[in-house]
C-alpha cells in the first residue's frame, strides 16, 4: 500500500529483534514487582495475623522460616526483572542504530520503534529491579509484626 | 465498527479535487432535530457533551465547597447542621472526582484522538455515545437523592461500618453504591473503547514511538480504569447486598471492614493516576507548542506515564497505614509509594527542561501549563512525605491530607484542564479566547489557589481534623480558616472570569486560523471547527511533528498530509497494525443512532427500581434495553447489498 504509506518505515529493524523478546523485555519488571508485593504481602501479613486475632508471640512462631521465603521470592523476583533488564539490552544492542542519532537522540524523540521498545524494556526492568532492591532491603531491617495498633 | 472480507484496493486522493468534502460532508454529517442530537455518534460532539457536563458538575462541586467554606471561615458557626454537612462533603468529593475529574479528560480525549491520530472517529462510536449516556444519567442519579436530603453521607470513600444498615439507615447509601456502579459502566466501556482506537485507528505511519503523549496518558488511563474499576464495583455491590439482603461481606460480626478498604482503594489510588495522567499529556503535548520546540525527553516522559500507572497499583494501602497492618506489610507499600516519585519527576524535569532549552510564549495556555508544574511539585513533595508509614500516622485525616490532594487533583488536573482549554478552544469552536482575560483568570485562579490550600497544610500540623463541620475558639485555627475561605473566595473568581471569556469569546471571539498556534500534531492539520469526518483524505506521517518536520529539519523524511486514502464509500477508516501503523483493513463505521441513549435510559430506569425496591421498574427497564440492543445491532444492509465497498488494504 505504498500510496498510503510514508517513504519509511517506521521500524527498519524491526527484523533484527523478535516481539516477544521486546515485550520480556517490557513486562518482565513489572509482572515480578507484582509477583513480590502481592506474595510478600500476604505472607508477612499472615506471619503476624494467621487469623483474625495478631499473633502474640515473640518472635512469632514460624516467622523465621516465613522470612527466608520472603528472601528467596524477593531474590527470585529480582532475578527476573534483571533478565527482562539483560533481555532488553541485547535488544537495544541489535537495534541502536536504527534510525539517525544513538541512545540521546533515542530518548528525546524516541524515532525507531524496536529501538523504542527495547530502551524502554531497559528503563522499565532497572525502575522495577530497584524498587524489588529496596523492598528485599525492608524484609531484614523492618521489625516483622509491629504495629501502631496494640 | 466491522471490517469486511472483501478485497477493495482504497482509492487515493488529493486535496483540492473537485467535489471533495462535500459528499463526505453527506456520509459523516449529523441529521438535523432532537432526534438527531440524540442519535449522534460523532466523536467531537460527545467530547463537546462531555467537556460541557464535566464542566456543570464542577461549578456544582465548587459550589458545595464554598458552602462548606462559609460555615468554617470561623469558629461555632451554624451556617449548615452536621447532617447537612456530612451530604456536603460527601457530594463534593463524589462530584470532583467521579462527575468532573475522569469524565473531562474523557471529553477531551474523545475529542481529540481521532484528530490527533488522524482518523475519522474513534473505534466504537456507538460505545462511545453509549458512555457519556451513562455518565449522565449515573450523575443525575448520584444528585437525585441529594436535592431531596438524601445524598451519599460519609465521605467519597465510604467506609464501613459507618455505611452498614445499622449506622446509616436511610436511602442515602444506597443511591451512592448504585449510582457508582452505574457510573462504573460508563467508565468501563469507554475505556475499552480507547484502547481499541489505540490499538487499530491510528493513521499509517504512526506507530507507538510517534503517538502524542496525551493518547499514552489516555490509553494507560484507559487500561488502568478497566483493571480497577471491576473492585470498586464489586464492593459497592456487595455493600448493597449487606445493607438491603442482610449479606454480611463488610458488617464488623461476621464480615471484614477492613476489606471494604483494600476493595475500595485497590480502585481508589489508580483511579487518582487516572484523573491525572491525561491531563499531564495535555501538558507535555501542550507546552513544546510555545516553547517553539518539541518535548525534552520523550521516550522517558512517555514511559514514564505507563510506569506511573503500573506503580499506582501497588500503593493502595498508604491510605491505610493507620489501620494497624503489620509494619513489614506496609513497608512494601511506602517503598512503592516513595519509588513512585521517580517517574513523576521525570515528567516534571522534561517539562522544565522544554521551557528551559525553549524561547517560551507566555500565552494564558502556557500559564496554566506552567503554573501546573509548580502546583505538582507541592503535591508530589507533601504526597512524598506521606508516603512514610511514622509520618503518615501523624498526618493521616488531618487538613494537611486535604492541601495535599487539593494540590494533586486541581494542580494535576484542573489547571492543565484549563490551560487545554484555551489551547484547543479555537480549535473545537473556531474562534479564540480572549487573551487579556485569560491573564486575569489565571492570576486570581492561581493566587486564589495558593491562598486557599498552602495554610491547609499549617492547619494540619496544627491538629485540624478533616470532615469535622465546625470547631470550638481557642484552637488557633480561626485566622488561617478565614485566610482559607478568602482565597477559595479568590479561587471562584477566577473559575467565574474563565465563563465569562467562553461566552463572550463564543460570540466575539477572534476568528480562528487552522494552526493559530503554529503547533505540531496533526489536529491542527483540519480546519476549525473541523468537519465532520475530520480529513478529506487519511493522512499518513513520517515523523512525531508532523506539522514542525520542515522547520525542525529532524530527518529528510516528510509526512503527508495533502494526499492520501479517501474512503469514501459510506462511514469509513482505516485500520492499521498496533505497533508500526501499517495499513490492513477498512473499517466500516456505523451510522447515527439512538440505541446507545435508548439502553442508557434502560440502566437508570433499571437502578431507579433496584434503589426503591421497585421490581416492576426494573422488569421495564429490562424491556426497553432489549429494545435498544435490537436497534443497535439491527443489521445494516446498505453496504453487505454491495459486495466490495470495503475490505482489506
Amino acid at each position: 500500500m505504498s500510496t498510503a504509506f510514508p517513504q519509511e518505515h517506521p521500524s527498519p529493524h524491526r527484523n533484527r529483534v523478535r516481539l516477544l523478546g521486546l515485550l520480556f523485555g517490557l513486562a518482565a519488571g513489572p509482572a515480578a514487582w507484582i509477583g513480590q508485593m502481592l506474595l510478600g504481602y500476604g505472607l508477612s501479613s499472615y506471619a503476624c495475623y494467621p487469623k483474625d486475632e495478631p499473633r502474640t508471640a515473640s518472635p512469632p512462631p514460624g516467622w523465621n522460616g516465613e522470612q527466608l521465603w520472603l528472601l528467596v521470592i524477593n531474590l527470585a523476583c529480582l532475578a527476573l526483572a534483571l533478565a527482562g533488564l539483560l533481555v532488553a539490552l541485547a535488544h537495544w544492542r541489535r537495534v541502536a542504530q536504527e534510525k539517525a542519532g544513538g541512545a540521546h537522540h533515542m530518548l528525546n524523540l524516541g524515532e525507531g520503534r524496536a529501538r523504542f521498545m527495547a530502551l524502554s524494556g531497559m528503563l522499565t526492568s532497572g525502575l522495577f529491579a530497584a524498587t524489588i532492591l529496596f523492598n528485599t532491603v525492608n524484609i531484614l531491617g523492618v521489625p516483622a509484626c509491629w504495629s501502631i495498633v496494640r | 465498527m466491522s471490517a469486511w472480507e472483501d478485497t477493495r484496493a482504497p482509492e487515493t486522493r488529493r486535496l483540492g479535487a473537485p467535489g471533495l468534502g462535500r459528499e463526505l460532508e453527506e456520509i459523516w454529517g449529523e441529521k438535523p432535530g432532537l432526534l438527531g442530537w440524540i442519535s449522534s455518534v460523532d466523536h467531537k460532539e460527545i467530547g463537546k457533551r462531555y467537556i460541557v457536563t464535566a464542566f456543570a458538575f464542577l461549578i456544582l462541586g465548587g459550589l458545595e465547597a464554598f458552602v462548606m467554606r462559609l460555615q468554617l471561615a470561623g469558629p461555632e458557626l451554624r451556617l449548615l447542621t452536621p447532617e447537612a454537612y456530612d451530604q456536603l462533603f460527601t457530594m463534593h468529593g463524589v462530584t470532583m472526582i467521579f462527575l468532573y475529574a475522569a469524565p473531562i479528560l474523557s471529553g477531551f480525549s474523545n475529542y481529540l484522538w481521532p484528530l490527533l491520530l488522524g482518523s475519522r472517529d474513534m473505534a466504537f462510536p456507538r460505545l462511545n455515545a453509549l458512555s457519556y449516556w451513562i455518565y449522565i444519567a449515573a450523575g443525575l442519579f448520584l444528585y437525585a437523592g441529594f436535592v431531596v436530603g438524601r445524598g451519599p453521607n460519609d465521605g467519597w470513600f465510604n467506609y464501613v461500618p459507618y455505611a452498614d444498615r445499622a449506622h446509616d439507615p436511610g436511602i442515602n447509601i444506597d443511591v451512592y453504591a448504585l449510582g457508582l456502579i452505574l457510573l462504573g459502566i460508563s467508565t468501563t466501556v469507554g475505556s475499552a473503547n480507547f484502547v481499541v482506537t489505540f490499538l487499530r485507528t491510528r493513521c499509517p505511519g504512526m506507530s507507538v514511538n510517534r503517538v502524542p503523549i496525551l493518547t499514552w496518558g489516555t490509553l494507560t488511563a484507559s487500561v488502568g480504569n478497566l483493571l480497577a474499576v471491576p473492585s470498586v464495583s464489586l464492593a459497592f455491590f456487595l455493600l448493597w447486598m449487606d445493607r438491603q439482603f442482610g449479606t454480611h461481606f463488610f458488617d464488623t460480626g461476621q464480615g471484614q471492614p477492613l476489606l471494604w478498604q483494600h476493595l475500595f482503594w485497590m480502585f481508589g489510588h489508580p483511579w487518582v493516576y487516572a484523573i491525572v495522567l491525561p491531563a499531564m499529556g495535555m501538558v507535555s503535548d501542550g507546552l513544546p507548542t510555545f516553547c517553539r520546540r518539541p518535548l525534552v525527553g520523550y521516550t522517558p516522559v512517555a514511559l514514564a506515564t505507563v510506569t506511573t500507572m503500573a506503580l499506582g497499583f501497588g500503593v493502595w494501602v498508604h491510605h491505610m497505614f493507620a489501620t494497624g497492618l503489620p509494619s513489614l506489610s506496609l513497608s512494601f507499600f511506602s517503598a512503592a509509594s516513595i519509588i513512585i516519585v521517580i517517574p513523576s519527576a521525570v515528567a516534571v524535569f522534561a517539562w522544565t527542561a522544554t521551557i528551559w532549552t525553549g524561547r517560551p510564549v507566555i500565552t494564558t495556555a502556557f500559564l496554566f501549563f506552567a503554573g501546573m508544574i509548580v502546583l505538582f511539585v507541592i503535591g508530589g513533595v507533601s504526597g512524598f512525605m506521606t508516603a512514610s508509614a511514622p509520618l503518615d500516622w501523624q498526618l493521616t485525616d488531618t487538613y494537611f491530607i486535604v492541601a495535599h490532594l487539593h494540590y494533586v487533583l486541581i494542580g494535576i488536573n484542573v489547571f492543565p484542564v484549563v490551560g487545554g482549554l484555551y489551547y484547543w478552544f479555537p480549535k473545537i469552536t473556531g474562534r479564540m479566547l480572549d487573551e487579556r482575560l485569560g491573564r486575569w483568570n489565571f492570576w486570581t485562579m492561581f493566587l486564589g489557589f495558593n491562598i486557599a490550600f498552602l495554610p491547609m497544610h499549617l492547619l494540619g500540623v496544627l491538629g485540624m481534623p478533616r470532615r469535622i463541620y465546625t470547631y470550638p475558639d481557642g484552637m488557633g485555627w480561626s485566622t488561617t480558616n478565614l485566610i482559607v475561605t478568602l482565597g477559595s473566595a479568590l479561587f471562584a473568581a477566577g473559575v467565574l472570569l474563565l465563563l465569562v471569556n467562553v461566552a463572550v469569546s463564543l460570540r466575539r471571539g477572534a476568528k480562528a486560523s487552522d494552526n493559530p498556534w503554529a503547533a505540531p500534531t496533526l489536529e491542527w492539520a483540519t480546519t476549525s471547527p473541523p468537519p465532520p469526518y475530520n480529513f478529506a483524505v487519511i493522512p499518513s506521517v513520517a515523523s512525531r511533528h508532523p506539522l514542525w518536520e520542515a522547520r525542525l529539519g529532524e530527518s529528510d523524511a516528510r509526512s503527508r498530509l495533502d494526499e492520501g486514502l479517501l474512503l469514501d464509500h459510506g462511514r469509513e477508516t482505516i485500520a492499521t497494525t498496533p505497533l508500526d501503523a501499517e495499513p490492513n483493513l477498512i473499517l466500516e463505521m456505523p451510522p447515527d443512532t439512538p440505541a446507545p441513549f435508548l439502553l442508557a435510559l434502560g440502566l437508570a430506569i433499571i437502578f431507579s427500581g433496584a434503589a426503591g425496591h421497585w421490581w416492576w421498574l426494573v422488569g421495564l427497564g429490562a424491556v426497553l434495553i432489549i429494545v435498544a440492543l435490537l436497534i443497535w445491532f439491527w443489521p445494516n444492509r446498505t453496504h453487505a447489498d454491495e459486495p466490495g465497498q470495503a475490505g482489506h488494504v
